[in-house]
């Protein structure tokens, strides 16, 4: 590209960044969730766009593997000032008790500029599972339980209570499946009626 | 003028240069961005503008309105996560299918458009955040609301945002 062209293909750009408006950029995210059945879902994602500049082309690729499934996911080549938002999802099926690693990158690449945007979003996730019994009561139409129902010889790692609708009654017994990400127990765990108590990890 | 130029070519010096990094030869370990700094919500979440927070959950949360059974499990995985209860989840879920439809109305009239006035797109942007918000508030419990609140804060730790992008 010769200076001129450049200079010119860059003038845009420049008034936008001397006019003091914060508007072109990229942003990247990942939610990461337990569902049903001890399910995991993931969904990447980079959002945005950019400054014109002409000639070019940019193309958004994530990376998104979630227990060893997945890959690069790539959108089509648009114009810069194009607004982008393009996601890669993945799910597995977990195993309450083992550790699962969530590793993605959200990029954007420039035909001209290279590497315009490139993030890495790393998450670790685990499943636990705890059991929870009487007595039970209820709180502004939640379900509270309040004993942690272990079978003997199991421990609970995420204990912390919580409250929940139930229809049409609210169960002696639940079992919750807790997402335990980057190590912290996610507030609120999936719930669904137990028999009685059970093993707990 | 001078200073002007040089500000000019400076510019064009740090986002022109070519990248040694191509497509999918990018270490895992890596994490930057060439055109800007990113703020990096796992480092600092409290610099998440809220705006762009709510704004990407709604993306990665919502489904089209003719969802699959599939795409309504993850969803429901997604809410539930939030910690709503299944009455707010379909609740949430139908205001998230109209911000589903508008967005993607909003971005595709954006790039078909020849004069890609992106001031205009980034005010209908957050205009449509802002009023999904709203409508969450209206159907959803307040404890239920509060729930989103709380977890669109704690999902900031899993956000990067370009400083320009906010």
């Amino acid at each position: 590209m010769k200076p001129r062209r450049v200079y010119i293909a860059c003038l845009p750009i420049l008034l936008l960044a001397l006019s003091g408006k914060s508007m072109a950029g990229y942003s990247s995210y990942v939610n990461i969730s337990p569902g049903a059945n001890n399910m995991i879902y993931s969904t990447a994602l980079v959002d945005g766009s950019a400054y014109p500049m002409a000639g070019a082309c940019h193309t958004p690729k994530v990376y998104n593997v979630l227990n060893g499934t997945g890959g690069w996911a790539s959108g089509g080549c648009a114009p810069p000032q194009n607004y982008i938002s393009f996601q890669n999802m993945q799910q597995t099926h977990g195993t309450p008790g083992v550790a699962y690693t969530n590793n993605t990158i959200e990029q954007v690449i420039c035909t001209i500029a290279g590497l315009f945007f490139n993030t890495t979003i790393n998450v670790s996730i685990s499943l636990r599972v705890s059991y929870w019994g009487p007595p039970v009561t209820i709180q502004n139409d939640l379900c509270y339980w309040g004993s942690l129902a272990c079978t003997p010889g199991t421990t609970a790692t995420c204990t912390r209570g919580f409250g929940i609708t139930f229809a049409p009654a609210c169960p002696q017994y639940v079992k919750a499946t807790w997402a335990v990400v980057n190590g912290s127990c996610i507030p609120v765990p999936y719930v669904e009626e137990a028999t009685g108590p059970g093993p707990c990890d | 003028m001078v200073r002007v130029s040089f500000v000019v070519i400076l510019y064009c010096v740090c986002v022109l240069t070519p990248s040694t990094a191509q497509n999918g030869s990018v270490a895992p370990s890596q994490g930057t961005s060439r055109m800007s700094e990113v703020i990096d919500g796992s480092v600092h979440p409290e610099l998440i503008p809220d705006a762009t927070a709510y704004r990407l959950w709604f993306i990665a949360s919502s489904e089209f309105p003719n969802a699959t059974p599939a795409e309504q499990m993850r969803q429901k995985a997604h809410l539930g996560r939030a910690g709503l209860s299944d009455t707010d989840i379909q609740a949430a879920a139908g205001v998230l299918a109209s911000f589903k439809v508008q967005y993607s109305q909003l971005i595709a009239h954006y790039n078909e458009s020849d004069t890609k006035d992106l001031g205009a797109l980034i005010h209908n942007r957050e205009g449509l955040v802002q009023a999904t918000r709203d409508s969450l508030r209206v159907v959803l419990t307040p404890e239920g609301m509060a729930k989103i609140d709380a977890h669109v804060q704690r999902e900031k730790r899993l956000m990067k945002v370009a400083k320009e992008g906010q």
